[in-house]
């Protein structure tokens, strides 16, 4: 195969830490910052084999995750920002996951630099502790409440202005 | 959650949800208490409070849950009158009759009616078991107000530790006597406050006549009076410090 130095590669191959392959196509993986940045140093490389890119962060289903978003918002990369099909459809893809997943899928969208798909999934979780009670943020968090009870009674009562 | 992802997300939240972060565990209460956080939220309320240096006594975060909304709740000090340096001087006439005249000693209006007499109706039950503080004394002998005569009420205040007096009602008439269907009757007058306090107006004191119900189409007797300062004043010390601020002669 004849190797030109303006190759543009069409697909890259991406690893999960549980030793998943995925065949990703390249504009489909642009939506990544760390892929594209692989990307783009193997093209400025000049080598037009297929790229092997290792993710040592992410499982194969939260990684399958977020290629499905990194797929569908490809797919919206020319319209403008604000398309109301898109937001109607990230609101739905988060909406599914349990508390565990969304907070896979949001450390794998910091680690790969997907950074449309974190600012999601902050406001997502940020959207869910509004208007909260702690015990009820403890519980959908699944988090266990370490202040002893004289702590917990001084910093109560440290935020009683906010609690009436 | 990892303490990058609640970097991320905290500064997304309101403040009265970031401060129920900080009740949650250890981890999220260090995150949340991060002053930069708080100046962010000052800096969205107040913008120009940011123009200056950091305040060097007062953190941000004390800055915002001291001034978040207009604190409601008063913090008084006890009150410079105690009740029984107080008597009510309390008159009742029914058409320029004098139907009742008594002189009633602060503790004893404070100590209320101990025991309810039978005979009471429901609804008025229920409202002088009610939370609002009110001021009430037994009538004895009880009395009632022939149908169709109008009754009014005056009361003075007397202070022993000053040697004055203060109007509290003058002449006012008990309006809506005739309609008995809350076994009350009531009456106010508005209060003439201190020159020392000239921005304060339109707070009532309320007098009531309380009605016995004895299910006949009797008149019924009167068993009781009660005062009250309900537009401003809801508990002893509160009653108290408006009183302190009438105009003493």
């Amino acid at each position: 195969m004849a190797s030109s130095s303006s190759s543009s590669l069409s697909r890259v191959v991406v690893k999960s830490s549980d030793n998943n392959l995925f065949v990703v196509n390249k504009k489909v993986a642009s939506q990544s910052q760390l892929l594209k940045q692989c990307i783009d140093n193997m093209e400025e490389k000049g080598t037009n084999d297929v790229i092997l890119i290792p993710l040592s962060n992410v499982t194969s289903n939260i990684l399958t995750l977020v290629l499905e978003y990194c797929e569908k918002h490809a797919d919206f990369a020319d319209d403008d920002n604000n398309n109301q099909e898109l937001k109607q459809w990230d609101h739905e893809f988060l909406k599914k996951f349990d508390y565990a997943t969304l907070n896979s899928l949001t450390m794998a969208a910091d680690y790969m630099v997907t950074k449309s798909l974190l600012n999601l999934c902050c406001q997502f979780i940020a959207d869910s502790i509004k208007d909260l009670t702690v015990q009820q943020i403890r519980q959908i968090f699944d988090i266990k409440n370490d202040f002893t009870p004289q702590e917990e009674a001084d910093i109560k009562n440290e935020n009683a202005w906010a609690f009436r | 959650m990892t303490v990058e992802i609640l970097k991320m997300v905290f500064p997304l939240l309101e403040g009265v949800d970031l401060a129920s972060c900080m009740v949650v565990c250890k981890q999220w209460r260090d995150v949340a208490q991060d002053d930069y956080l708080w100046k962010c939220l000052c800096a969205r309320r107040w913008p120009s409070l940011c123009k200056r240096p950091s305040p060097s006594t007062v953190t941000y975060y004390k800055l915002y849950g001291t001034f978040h909304k207009r604190q409601r709740r008063r913090f008084l000090l006890p009150p410079r009158l105690s009740l029984s340096d107080l008597d009510f001087y309390i008159d009742i006439w029914a058409e320029g009759q004098l139907i009742f005249s008594e002189v009633v000693s602060g503790p004893v209006l404070d100590a209320g009616i101990v025991n309810l007499p039978t005979g009471i109706s429901d609804i008025l039950r229920y409202h002088l078991a009610g939370p609002d503080y009110k001021m009430m004394v037994p009538v004895e002998p009880r009395f009632s107000v022939p149908v169709g005569q109008t009754a009014s009420v005056s009361v003075l205040a007397g202070r022993k530790d000053l040697n004055k007096f203060a109007c509290i009602i003058n002449k006012a008439m008990f309006d809506d006597y005739v309609d008995r269907t809350s076994f009350r009757a009531l009456a106010f007058d508005y209060l003439d406050f201190s020159p020392a306090h000239p921005f304060i107006s339109g707070i009532r004191a309320w007098i009531s006549l309380l009605f016995t119900d004895d299910g006949t189409d009797k008149v019924p007797d009167v068993f009781g009076i009660e005062m009250d300062f309900c537009d401003a004043a809801n508990n002893e010390k509160e009653v108290l410090w408006l009183l302190d601020m009438l105009d003493w002669k």
